[in-house]
């Protein structure tokens, strides 16, 4: 899906509440392509309104979630889901994105 | 002997006392807070403990209606046991409420690193649309 949204001019960036070198690992575990960031105390996760408190004893987590925001700064649309087990869809993805993309 | 069956009845005991802890929170449990791995750790002691008790009276122990009983109570643990850790673990999952945005909001000011040291912030991220993805993270 990267190089998709990527040749429609659009770019991916993920938040990983950990260190920069759990992100690094992870990284390098995983292929990701995209810049991955860390957000060691969820801090921004939290200004996001993302923050999931105690989500392990003793720490707070990011709440899942998948943010489609326009070239102006504005969320177009949001993909939350309720439950851990469920991931997003190539469609849910490609939906999202595409309302980012055409609304002004 | 004797102490086969006062391990596997303590043993039980615990497991109820544990799943009684539990108890108030039963409806729902979001995920699991400090307070309640003490809890899971006593349930899971108990049931271990009613297990041996159970197995060391059912190998040694004397006469029939004993051993119908304390193999009862084994089931009875472990059926315990089980079902809180289903219960625990079918619950965890579940999320807080999700946040809402205001369509005429920008996202919030940030500005954090990416893997390769890149600093990346809200303002450098302007100018095309963009797919924000939040993990949980490696934990």
């Amino acid at each position: 899906m990267y190089p998709e949204i990527q040749k429609a001019g659009g770019e991916v960036v993920g938040f990983m509440p950990d260190t920069p070198e759990d992100v690094k690992a992870m990284v390098e575990r995983t292929g990701v392509k995209f810049p991955m960031l860390a957000d060691p105390d969820a801090a921004v996760a939290e200004a996001f309104g993302l923050r999931h408190a105690e989500a392990v004893p003793g720490k707070d987590l990011a709440r899942p979630a998948i943010l489609f925001v326009r070239a102006d700064g504005t969320v177009a649309g949001s993909f939350q889901p309720d439950n851990y087990r469920r991931s997003v869809t190539p469609e849910e993805l490609r939906a999202g994105f595409a309302g980012a993309v055409t609304s002004p | 002997m004797g102490i086969a069956v006062i391990v596997a009845l303590l043993g039980t005991v615990l497991v109820a006392v544990g799943g009684l802890l539990f108890l108030p929170q039963a409806p729902q449990l979001p995920v699991l807070g400090a307070g309640d791995w003490p809890k899971l750790i006593v349930i899971y002691l108990g049931a271990g403990w009613s297990l041996l008790g159970a197995v060391q009276f059912l190998r040694h122990g004397q006469g029939r209606p004993g051993k119908a009983v304390l193999g009862l109570l084994m089931l009875l643990s472990l059926a315990g046991a089980g079902g809180v850790s289903w219960w625990v673990l079918s619950f965890s999952y579940q999320l807080p409420a999700p946040a809402q945005f205001a369509a005429e909001k920008p996202i919030p000011a940030f500005e954090l690193r990416d893997q390769d040291g890149n600093t990346v912030s809200d303002a450098s991220l302007r100018g095309k649309p963009v797919v924000l993805i939040f993990g949980r993270g490696v934990w």
